[in-house]
């Protein structure tokens, strides 16, 4: 396997790992939340909180693969 | 749900993109709405916007399936709808080009028939989790979770067969892990849009007799966040969509925005001696998943093809293996 064909791999593994992680995370905060009054209720914040939390890690990944990528094509090229 | 009203539905919406597809592309050629495939040292001319048949084969198949199994009548016609709305705005897009902002609001169009009360499941599944709740903030996060599977679906749609292999890959894996959870709307209509895919990947796949147009790309896009609305199978789509999620957010860094392809200016990729594809040396290219692949070495259309399927086998594996092995909470 090629660094171009190992990178696309690299970026769905942990993008798959780093989405499960933001799962947990939702699921982590949900817990939290029940054991709090239930005037900080509001199913969203916690849905919200998660999203956040996913979205924010998966950004940092996917920008890391196309660093990963422009230093590699850089690299090859003349 | 009736076993026999899907799989009558399935076979309907493939027939019909069969012989809407063969229809359409003779029609497109005549009247010369026809694209250059670039990929080919040949630059063959290919019938454009023929994914029209596509998505009118899936909206039969998802009509059929209305009328012959009531309990899902209003989720076909949602889905119905929010493809026919998708296309539209694909054939206007192909036919005209619209800009970012009027991108963006196009994709809110096509969420709308999907919050009409009772349609998408305001109980998403999550792996680990299992079922959240969700009412309000559906409103919001509908319509940005169908705008980044339209966008990713019509970004991706670069390379032959690509974007309707993967998506035929995606909606039979939707297909299989909704019917193991009862989750019969998601399940049923997936299994139409895999049926009416692979009717169309037949000429759409290397060398491609027929280009889908944005008019397809937004309908399949369209076709695979509805349908995982339905039950909240959200995640397995975010999941099994992973590589064009990927694809579509380095293209929008790189080219700075959502731009139609006349608006980029250097291209991602060159074409080689042998019809081999490379990564554009330019600094100024952008980066998206396929000069990613091809970054080390020139390699055939056909093979960087493969290669993305592959990963989007992969993808839905670890989708699946997310809900129905790492989520202990029984789905209903």
């Amino acid at each position: 396997m090629d660094r171009g064909s190992a990178l696309a791999l690299a970026s769905v593994l942990v993008g798959w790992l780093l989405m499960m992680l933001g799962f947990w995370l939702a699921g982590e905060f949900t817990a939290w939340l029940t054991t709090r009054p239930r005037e900080i209720t509001l199913e969203v914040l916690k849905l919200s909180m998660g999203t956040v939390v996913l979205i924010g890690l998966l950004v940092l990944w996917f920008e890391a693969v196309k660093r990963i990528a422009v230093r590699l094509k850089a690299a090859r090229s003349p | 749900m009736e076993i026999w009203a899907v799989l009558t539905a399935a076979a309907a919406a493939a027939v019909a993109t069969e012989l809407l597809t063969r229809h359409l592309a003779d029609r497109l050629r005549r009247v010369g709405v026809t694209g250059v495939d670039v990929h080919k040292s040949g630059r063959p001319e290919v019938p454009e916007m023929v994914g029209a048949a596509l998505a009118l084969g899936m909206m039969i198949g998802a009509s059929i399936l209305g009328w012959a199994d009531q309990s899902l009548t209003p989720r076909a016609l949602a889905f119905s709808a929010a493809v026919g709305v998708a296309s539209v705005i694909g054939a206007v897009d192909d036919l005209v080009d619209l800009n970012a902002l009027q991108k963006a609001l196009g994709a809110a169009l096509i969420a709308l028939p999907l919050l009409a009360p009772g349609i998408a499941s305001p109980r998403p599944f999550l792996p680990l989790v299992g079922r959240a709740r969700m009412h309000l903030a559906l409103i919001a996060l509908i319509p940005a979770f169908i705008s980044v599977i339209v966008n990713s679906a019509n970004m991706i749609d670069a390379l032959n067969g690509l974007l309707v292999g993967s998506a035929a890959v995606i909606s039979a894996t939707m297909a299989a892990v909704g019917a193991w959870m009862g989750m019969e709307a998601t399940a049923a209509l997936s299994a139409v849009s895999a049926a009416a895919c692979a009717a169309y990947y037949r000429h759409n796949r290397f060398p491609a007799e027929v280009f889908s147009g944005n008019v397809g790309s937004f309908a399949l896009g369209a076709a695979l966040g509805s349908a995982s609305t339905f039950d909240g199978l959200e995640s397995l789509l975010l999941i099994s969509a992973l590589p064009m999620i990927v694809s579509g957010y380095m293209t929008i860094v790189s080219i700075r925005g959502l731009k139609s392809r006349t608006e980029i200016e250097v291209k991602a990729t060159v074409l080689e001696e042998g019809d081999r594809i490379r990564a554009n040396p330019d600094p100024r290219a952008p980066i998206t998943l396929i000069p990613v692949i091809a970054l080390d070495r020139a390699k055939t259309e056909r093979r960087i093809v493969a290669e993305i399927i592959a990963l989007t086998v992969v993808s839905s594996a670890l989708g699946t293996i997310s809900l129905l092995v790492l989520t202990p909470t029984p789905a209903r």
